[in-house]
């Protein structure tokens, strides 16, 4: 007796250069998988974390006058990718979904298990679907974990 | 009798029960104070006034001036005083005339300072009963008190992808779960403290959200498989893509609901390939891992396609009976279903985790 749905799955077996496959949690309960590619921009956005300035007593030997206590360092990934119509309703749950993880070993994951990293999508609003087309060039940027620097 | 269960989480499917519910929003047990049953209430007209006829004997600690409330089979509450005790008859002040038969009466006067006390326990992959804190409630003017557990559970919900693709279905702690709740009714009898103790069965819960006007409301009954072959909208897998796509090269799973359903059936997983017009290349049929029931699960599909493979089409199916040790977690009569881990957990207080 049959006991589920049937689903259909697409299976995409074509070459991917640059491959960057999330997954991420979504609202079922369940997993969402996406594997984007080709192209990606790598970024990083810095904010001031404060800075001083010393009394000046030495003018002559002095080697500047703000000196910066901490600078915050996020690097970003930038990630496009041309989505089906009918995939868009179930690929822009990435955008609120709270856990969202990059595959860090894309190339031994099967021999080694996988190793996954956390990635967080940058918030706003977006065009999800031009419905005069069949595909949607979507594109996400992401914060990766930030860059622990020290501070004064 | 104790604590009456009037409303738990569960919801009917096509006949057939779904005791799973989205974590993410309120779960919530329904429950009313019922000391004892009433076998029927008469107007005495000798008297004029309102006699009971209890199913058992009225507790000793009862007496004649005490206070308590009459609920009436058609809804009604009343506050009576005891004017006389007579082994399982009770004769009071009220005056409504006419004969009832049922309902319940709880004792006033006589069970001072009540409220229940709501224990929540998770239950892990080994069956262990975790306890997760207990919750205090008063009850309210009909005795009814509606109880809130899904904060709790919450705790218990993981996020993080825990699954290394490399069994073709697995349970993963987090992603859903089984519960159960104690529920003790505590009081002052005659000046010493009581206590009522009232069990459920088991329950699961989903790391899940359900959105507005969706059916089964909290309750994610359509995606909790059943053994009902007159179900048209058969149990949905736990995807947001209408057609998922499949990376090969990739990680990739399915997830669906191991339903207590499926108790006591060999499940199959089976595809069936098509090329790229939508011919059909061939079909597999492969058993699920039975020791993974009564959870969330993640699945598998059969990969290694050939190239000429396009799509694919999964969904389960139940199959033979399973025999032996697969019965002891099914049946869900409260007192069954806990027996294992009763002898393991109590009287020993079980370990409070992190709320």
């Amino acid at each position: 007796m049959i006991v589920t749905e049937k689903k259909r799955i697409k299976i995409d077996g074509t070459c991917k250069t640059n491959p960057v496959f999330a997954v991420w949690s979504n609202s079922k309960g369940g997993r969402g998988h996406w594997l984007f590619h080709k192209v990606q921009t790598e970024a990083i956005q810095t904010t001031e974390g404060g800075d001083f300035e010393p009394t000046e007593k030495d003018l002559e030997n002095s080697r500047g006058q703000i000196i910066d206590a901490s600078i915050f360092a996020q690097p970003q990934l930038i990630v496009n990718s041309s989505i089906m119509n009918e995939d868009m309703d179930g690929f822009k749950t990435i955008l609120y979904s709270t856990n969202i993880e990059i595959l860090v070993n894309p190339y031994t994951w099967e021999t080694e298990s996988p190793k996954w990293k956390i990635y967080r999508p940058l918030k706003g609003s977006f065009r999800v679907i031009d419905t005069d087309e069949v595909r949607t060039t979507f594109e996400i940027t992401f914060n990766l974990p930030y860059i622990n620097n020290p501070s004064k | 009798m104790s604590l009456a269960i009037i409303k738990s989480p569960q919801t009917f499917v096509n006949g057939h029960l779904s005791k799973w519910q989205a974590v993410h929003q309120p779960i919530i047990f329904d429950v009313q104070r019922q000391d004892q049953a009433v076998k029927i209430k008469y107007f005495l007209k000798a008297t004029e006034k309102v006699s009971l006829v209890l199913n058992g004997a009225v507790p000793s600690e009862v007496i004649v001036g005490d206070s308590i409330q009459y609920y009436s089979p058609s809804g009604n509450v009343y506050l009576w005083t005891v004017l006389s005790i007579n082994g399982v008859n009770i004769d009071t002040d009220g005056t409504i005339t006419g004969n009832e038969f049922g309902g319940f009466i709880n004792y006033v006067s006589s069970r001072k300072n009540f409220f229940i006390e709501t224990e929540v326990f998770y239950i892990d992959l080994s069956s262990t009963l975790v306890s997760l804190g207990t919750l205090r409630h008063k009850i309210d003017s009909e005795g009814k008190a509606s109880i809130s557990i899904n904060k709790w559970l919450k705790t218990r919900a993981k996020f993080q992808n825990e699954f290394n693709y490399d069994q073709i279905n697995k349970a993963i702690d987090g992603e859903g779960g089984k519960y159960s709740i104690k529920f003790k009714e505590v009081f002052l009898r005659s000046g010493e403290s009581d206590e009522i103790i009232t069990e459920t069965g088991i329950y699961y819960w989903v790391n899940s959200s359900k959105q507005v006007q969706e059916v089964y409301g909290t309750n994610v009954g359509e995606h909790v498989p059943t053994l009902d072959a007159a179900r048209t909208e058969k149990a949905k897998f736990l995807s947001v893509f209408e057609k998922p796509t499949y990376f090969v090269g990739f990680p990739f799973s399915l997830s669906f609901l191991y339903s207590d359903n499926l108790l006591k059936k060999q499940i199959t997983r089976e595809e069936e390939r098509f090329d790229i017009n939508g011919v059909s290349l061939s079909t597999s049929s492969d058993n699920l891992s039975i020791s993974e029931r009564f959870y969330n699960n993640r699945m598998l599909i059969s990969q290694g396609y050939d190239s000429s493979v396009k799509e694919v089409d999964v969904w389960l199916e139940s199959g033979a009976d399973v025999g032996g040790t697969v019965v002891e977690e099914g049946d869900y009569t409260t007192g069954d279903a806990f027996e294992p881990w009763l002898e393991q957990e109590y009287p020993v207080k079980p370990v409070i985790s992190k709320r």
